[in-house]
């Protein structure tokens, strides 16, 4: 039996320092590895600090606790209101899973509120992390709003670490290995991202033996599923889009529209599709090998007729992704929804300003400086904007309730990507009926990626109807 | 350092080789020469504008990655400022959006796109271009930090390896420990990177220079096989191209395949970072010229590079000193940002007092901690000083540390 030896928080992981020679207890080491590079040491993932508290507990081992610098806090919900049902059967199972788990719920369907009662519950020091600093402000301020207390933050220049902190994962992985060991409880807002190489340190080098997945979308084409299991927990509860429409959500109609190119772009499209097209045969491009799109940027550089290829390319891409028709359309569905709240997705910053300039509408990218997206924001909130073009920044979790129209100018084949664009205007509001274009260019390789991104229950569960969009624009796609 | 898509080497069997340019090469020189002029002659350029000026340049070589990655460190040296300061874009922006949120509410908005546009920016002038003239493309270029051809040529080099450090689990190294300055300093890029290494020694024929095997890689890595301390690798490797003789080998992880990378002095690679030579502090060099004429009982001698500890730790003590009877003790100091150490060292002499090594240490590293002051006190010879110190305080302490103390022999 090891005399008592010391646990400590180590550069985001932890250090088990014993006073004697003595080996380590069986019990232990399996999350242990000797670490002979730090004198007698054994060091363990910060992430199973909670696990290795329990195992010591239940094999009677002495651990003088060092690593734990997280304080129990008196928080109360101020203006608290009774949790919805799928919200409370939530919340039941996450507890049943010790406090360790992903919840999937859809956009709008009150995930934020849920963490507030988690954070609330857990009742210790609290760390939330989110994909961008839109959201992480967004959440500092419904933390201040719920619990009237000052909220730390570390990301967007600010570097202030209190009880209740919210951060950016990037931020959160550069500083995770001196403060990892200062929260009980970590939330991950928009989960999905936290398996990427970097992202997931923000799990592994904190200790907090709470933990919380927050998205919509959890389903990764790499092993990024397992990867949350173990850094966060299992998935303790799902609910769908269309489980909560009409109650949780506001109904929805989703219609795709095939655009017609004019003769003029379609020659274009076609010629540059072909320059583009003979290139990667020629030198037998494949962009189903992960290193296809390198490849092809490597031989365009280098190989005769590769500028002409790239530029043709990009000439093809945009006829696809922002021709003329586009345009035109997107004008249309405009006017024709004047009076209500619209979001105009496109694949790329180009399209986004390329619109905003032609209809003279607020355009937020991620070059839009702090100030004036905080400003697009509110004013889009409010009214004073009805529309706004946006490539990426809108795609996840930005709170704006007041949008109930969607068109997907263009994107990628990414189901997330779609579904989480759908999820920007289903939150509930009275009397409120959300509809999604999504705007095809019909002959071009935008049909094959439309089907890709379709591949989900928020679709499929419904009888699309496609439809051609002509220059008269006839015709209604709902559903 | 350079982006993935700008990084040049070859795969040959299992090992990654870094395309090196040569830095006397007059063709390169003349490129790096161009690159830094059109730099130069735009301050005060759009960087939409200067871009332009690189990709033409970029385009007319025989390489283009390679000009694109001499761009790119240019790049990372140079300052823009925000775009026009004198206009406020935003404010102008917000007019024009309320007055295009307003026509489109009005029955008289126009069917037609272009109408609607040219009506909502008839009163603004400035406009009619764009009206998001200040994204960053339209920054205007402050000042490039001052870089020569031959060594901007030097900073690729530099940075191909580095950028392929970024991709990998650890880093193992050799190097000769013939400077002891030199290596003193590599190690604290070591512990400045807040890396962690394995030290093996070999060579230890007589004469011959000692060669430190190190393992280098990060806290976590003995728990998962990743690319995570990548960065700081990466960071670390330039210090270790100040050594006289070296070698490293690493395992790449890039993308799906695991490539080795192995490289040595031959390279002909050049640290830039600053303060590498063998400089002697100049407190040092006086306290060293005064000890020998003043001390009656003790003479300084030159010490070797590094002491080694147990587990592969290695200690540099900054004087050894050798008493008439000809014992030898070292001494090292620690100063005021080196608490840390400090109770390491502590904790490693109260385990083995026959070490021949007494501490000194600022009182300011001790200040408000009772308890490791005791711990430090407790060993006979262990000494506290003021920003450096005295030369009959580390004398008397010599004295009381041998008297005390039973040292083991150097020989």
């Amino acid at each position: 039996m090891m005399e008592k030896a010391v646990l400590e928080f180590a550069s985001g992981t932890l250090l088990l320092k014993q006073k004697t020679e003595e080996s380590l207890s069986e019990a232990l080491s399996p999350f242990f590895i000797r670490d002979t590079r730090v004198g007698r040491a054994w060091r363990a993932a910060a992430s199973d600090y909670a696990p290795i508290l329990r195992t010591a507990h239940e094999h009677g081992i002495e651990l003088e606790d060092q690593a734990r610098a997280y304080e129990t806090l008196d928080l109360t919900i101020h203006s608290p209101y009774p949790p919805m049902e799928h919200q409370k059967q939530a919340m039941e199972r996450w507890r049943a899973a010790r406090a360790r788990g992903t919840v999937v719920m859809p956009t709008g369907s009150g995930k934020t509120y849920f963490a507030v009662r988690c954070i609330a519950a857990v009742n210790r020091s609290a760390l939330v992390v989110a994909p961008t600093i839109d959201l992480m402000v967004q959440w500092a301020n419904v933390l201040e709003k719920f619990f009237q207390t000052k909220i730390g933050m570390l990301g967007g220049g600010s570097k202030e670490i209190l009880p209740l902190t919210v951060s950016t994962y990037d931020s959160a992985v550069l500083m995770m290995e001196f403060i990892g060991n200062r929260f009980g409880l970590i939330v991950f807002d928009e989960c999905h991202h936290l398996p990427g190489q970097i992202n997931r340190m923000a799990a592994s080098m904190c200790i907090a033996p709470y933990r919380l997945g927050l998205t919509a979308t959890p389903e990764r084409e790499d092993d990024g599923e397992e990867v949350m299991e173990k850094l966060i927990g299992p998935v303790v509860f799902r609910a769908y889009i269309d489980e909560l429409e009409g109650k949780v959500l506001a109904p929805y109609l989703t219609r795709r529209i095939r655009v017609e190119l004019s003769p003029e772009e379609t020659a274009e499209y076609t010629a540059a599709r072909k320059t583009y097209t003979n290139f990667i045969r020629r030198h037998q491009i494949d962009f189903s090998d992960p290193d296809g799109w390198s490849r092809f940027i490597a031989m365009s550089a280098r190989m005769p007729g590769g500028r002409e290829a790239f530029t043709a390319y990009l000439k093809q891409r945009q006829i696809a992704r922002c021709g003329r028709a586009k345009l035109e359309l997107v004008w249309k569905l405009i006017r024709q929804h004047r009076g209500e709240r619209i979001l105009v997705f496109t694949a790329d910053n180009d399209a986004a300003y390329q619109m905003g300039e032609a209809f003279c509408m607020p355009v937020l990218t991620h070059k839009t400086k702090a100030g004036e997206r905080r400003d697009f924001l509110e004013r889009f909130r409010s009214g004073e904007y009805p529309v706004l073009f946006t490539s990426k920044v809108l795609n996840e979790g930005v709170d704006v309730p007041e949008a109930s129209v969607g068109i997907v100018v263009s994107g990628s084949g990414s189901i997330r990507e779609h579904v989480q664009r759908l999820g920007r205007i289903l939150r509930a509001k009275e009397g409120k009926q959300a509809v999604l274009y999504e705007l095809v260019s019909e002959g071009t390789s935008e049909m094959r990626v439309s089907d890709r991104r379709r591949q989900n229950r928020a679709y499929e569960q419904r009888r699309m109807r496609f439809f051609h969009e002509t220059a008269r624009h006839e015709g209604d796609g709902s559903c | 350092m350079l982006t993935r898509e700008l990084l040049r080497y070859k795969v040959s069997g299992a090992y990654a080789k870094p395309s090196f340019i040569k830095p006397a090469d007059g063709a390169l020189l003349n490129l790096a020469a161009r690159l830094i002029a059109v730099y130069e002659n735009s301050v005060g350029s759009r960087r939409e504008d200067l871009d332009f000026e690189l990709e033409q340049i970029c385009a007319s070589c025989k390489d283009i990655k390679l000009a694109r990655g001499l761009c790119k460190i240019l790049a990372d040296r140079s300052e823009f400022s925000g775009c026009d300061t004198e206009t406020d874009h935003s404010a102008i922006r917000h007019e024009i959006f309320r007055n295009s949120a307003c026509l489109l509410a009005s029955e008289e908005c126009p069917e037609d796109p272009a109408e609607f546009r040219r009506r909502i920016l008839e009163n603004y002038e400035s406009m009619q271009e764009s009206i998001y003239p200040d994204l960053p493309e339209n920054e205007r270029l402050l000042q490039l930090k001052k870089i020569y051809p031959k060594e901007l040529l030097e900073r690729y080099n530099m940075s191909l390896v580095q950028s392929l450090l970024l991709f990998s689990n650890g880093l193992e190294c050799k190097i000769h420990a013939e400077d002891p300055a030199l290596l003193r300093r590599l190690f604290k890029y070591l512990k400045f990177f807040r890396l962690l290494f394995q030290a093996e020694l070999s060579g230890r024929k007589k004469e011959a220079v000692p060669e430190i095997k190190l393992k280098i890689d990060g806290p976590a890595s003995i728990l998962e096989n990743s690319t995570r301390y990548g960065l700081q690798l990466a960071s670390f490797f330039p210090a270790v191209c100040s050594m006289k003789l070296w070698k490293i080998s690493s395992e790449l992880k890039l993308r799906t395949k695991t490539l080795r990378l192995s490289l040595d002095e031959t390279c002909n690679l050049s640290c830039h970072y600053l303060n590498f030579g063998a400089y002697i502090p100049e407190e040092f060099r006086m306290f060293q010229d005064y000890f020998n004429t003043a001390a009656s009982s003790w003479q300084l001698v030159p010490r070797d590079a590094f002491l080694q500890l147990e587990n592969g730790q290695l200690a540099f003590p900054d004087f050894r000193f050798r008493s008439f009877d000809g014992i030898e003790v070292d001494v090292e100091l620690f100063h005021q940002w080196h608490r840390t150490q400090l109770e390491e060292r502590i904790a490693y002499l109260e385990k083995h007092p026959d070490l021949p090594l007494i501490l000194g240490a600022d009182r300011v590293c001790l200040k408000k901690d009772d308890a490791l002051k005791e711990r430090f006190s407790a060993l006979t010879g262990n000494f506290l000083f003021t920003s450096f110190p005295g030369v009959e305080n580390v004398e008397k302490s010599l004295n009381k540390a041998l008297e005390k103390r039973n040292f083991l022999s150097r020989k």
